[in-house]
């Protein structure tokens, strides 16, 4: 939203000196063009750089990096300008990358409600295609990304990154869960008998 | 590694496991301690399994309250719709067969024994299990339900409505528990439908045993081959016969097919728009009215016994229906 809407400013500011091309045609133009025509204090082209734990630089628009709670505020608690790279020590560079990659096609998304609450969550655990695209990827990838968007503060891709765990539970048995996981059967015998004993009534 | 990091850490664990229904939430308890404890000691786990009484921050919805205008007293909380345990639940289905013999019971009153004893069964089974959990989220102190019984014959309808029943718990407790509400249900049956009188046994496999009603068939030969087809229709409750080479017996027989549901709902929460928010005063004094519905399917069908004489057929036969005639 935040960006078409700074391109229509710019382009009718142009246009009454220039014959441009209208709006719509403009759309079409690809980002980097646009960079050029942009002037310098357009607040949501400037770059920053990430610093990922196996030290890597990564720049990324600042709109983009501010998906994440933890960098936002961290930026507003620094002040507009930040040429040193921000560390993110917890998120090595190929998932800072994936993280990235998410909050760049997410970067116009509408903020999430102020009561996130249960009742959304509860819907279901529907994923829109291209997020479901995005986590296919190695189990952990998956949960490198979830850590990440935790850690980031990233509450959507979070968000859809348990989803995505949670379909995979979705049905299976616990020996089933443990295998798809890989988790260690630290029940007796005796106690895996009572849990399945207290579940009867729930199962058909 | 990372699978490890968070499956293990609580916060992430119930993150994920509040996208999935009751059932494969409480299934996942069997996973290992860690998902055990999770689930259950999660608040928010807790409340959307209703097993706590305490909705979270979550399920909470404050009202927007105008900022320019600070004076005003607070407004009152909104929550989440209330939701019953069971919304449209079917508790049991099952079939059983019965002969018709004027030594049986007629059938409605089969019909109400089964549904005692289905219930009674289930409660004494579960019963313990079934303490853990509310009958409806938040818990309410009182319900009112009504028992509406429908008979489905071959061409008929029948609804009738049984006296209803009212739970109320003890001020003790935080709510009306499932198990609560089935005992009261089954008492309510149990007083209502007390009256009548039952043989001692109606176990379906006895009475297949012993069906009394019979009809001779007719005497006229056919080939075997034919006969083969013709048997697969009397099979399938057809009221003609075809006659076999011996004397058969033709049992008729019922074939009850019972489906027990519970809807349970606070009316006055639902209108067109489905349901809507409840008033935090609205859940403590709520009554909610809930109707048990029980579907009973009857169909009746014949079938052949050929007790005497073994011919390759009667093997076939036997082969063929033989878990029915013995």
């Amino acid at each position: 939203m935040g960006l078409s809407a700074s391109r229509q400013i710019e382009t009718t500011a142009i246009s009454g000196h220039l014959a441009f091309p209208t709006t719509a045609q403009l759309h079409h133009i690809n980002l980097p063009v646009f960079r050029q025509l942009s002037t310098p204090t357009a607040v949501n082209m400037t770059n920053m750089k990430l610093l990922s734990s196996d030290n890597v630089e990564i720049s990324v628009e600042k709109d983009v990096a501010e998906r994440s709670v933890l960098i936002k505020n961290m930026l507003e608690d620094v002040g507009e300008t930040m040429d040193a790279p921000i560390p993110i020590p917890n998120v090595n560079e190929a998932v800072l990358r994936k993280v990235i990659e998410w909050c760049e096609h997410h970067r116009n998304d509408p903020p999430p409600p102020a009561d996130d609450d249960s009742d959304s969550r509860k819907k279901s655990t529907d994923i829109e295609e291209w997020d479901q695209k995005f986590m296919q990827v190695d189990q952990e990838m998956l949960f490198e990304i979830i850590l990440a968007a935790n850690y980031l503060d990233i509450k959507p891709l979070l968000d859809v990154g348990c989803k995505t765990v949670a379909n995979m539970i979705k049905g299976k048995s616990p020996e089933e869960i443990r295998k798809t996981f890989n988790i260690q059967n630290d029940f007796t015998p005796e106690e895996e008998d009572q849990i399945r004993r207290e579940n009867e009534w729930a199962e058909e | 590694m990372a699978a490890e990091s968070v499956l293990t850490l609580p916060e992430l664990l119930t993150n994920i496991l509040l996208n999935l229904s009751f059932q494969d939430v409480m299934r996942a308890r069997g996973v290992n301690h860690i998902w055990q404890d999770v689930i259950d000691t999660s608040p928010e786990i807790l409340w959307n399994t209703w097993r706590s009484p305490i909705p979270p921050k979550s399920a909470r919805k404050h009202r927007l309250t105008d900022p320019s205008s600070p004076q005003l007293p607070p407004q009152p909380l909104d929550f989440e719709p209330f939701k019953p345990f069971f919304e449209k639940t079917l508790i049991n289905t099952d079939e059983w067969i019965t002969g018709i013999s004027p030594s049986e019971p007629p059938p409605r009153i089969a019909q109400r024994q089964f549904i005692r004893r289905s219930l009674q069964e289930f409660i004494a089974k579960h019963a313990a299990n079934l303490k853990r959990f509310y009958i409806t989220r938040p818990p309410l102190k009182k319900i009112d339900s009504s028992i509406k019984l429908i008979t489905a014959g071959r061409s008929s309808l029948q609804t009738s409505f049984d006296r209803g029943f009212f739970v109320d718990c003890s001020p003790a407790d935080a709510g009306i528990t499932v198990d609560m509400y089935l005992r009261a249900l089954l008492a309510c049956l149990d007083a209502s439908w007390g009256h009548i009188n039952l043989p001692p046994t109606l176990d379906s496999s006895n009475n297949m045993a012993t069906v009394s009603t019979t009809i001779t068939a007719g005497a006229s030969t056919n080939t075997n081959t034919n006969s083969i087809t013709s048997y697969a229709r009397v099979g399938i409750g057809n009221e003609e016969y075809w006659g076999v080479s011996s004397p058969d017996m033709v049992v008729r027989r019922r074939k009850h097919r019972l489906e027990t549901q519970l809807l349970t709902m606070k009316t006055e929460h639902f209108d067109d728009d489905g349901p809507r928010m409840t008033r935090l005063e609205e859940w403590e004094n709520g009554a909610m009215s809930s109707t048990l519905i029980i579907k009973v399917q009857v169909s009746e069908s014949s079938m052949v016994l050929r007790p005497q004489k073994k011919s390759w057929f009667a093997t076939l036969y036997d082969a063929l229906f033989g878990a029915w005639s013995r």
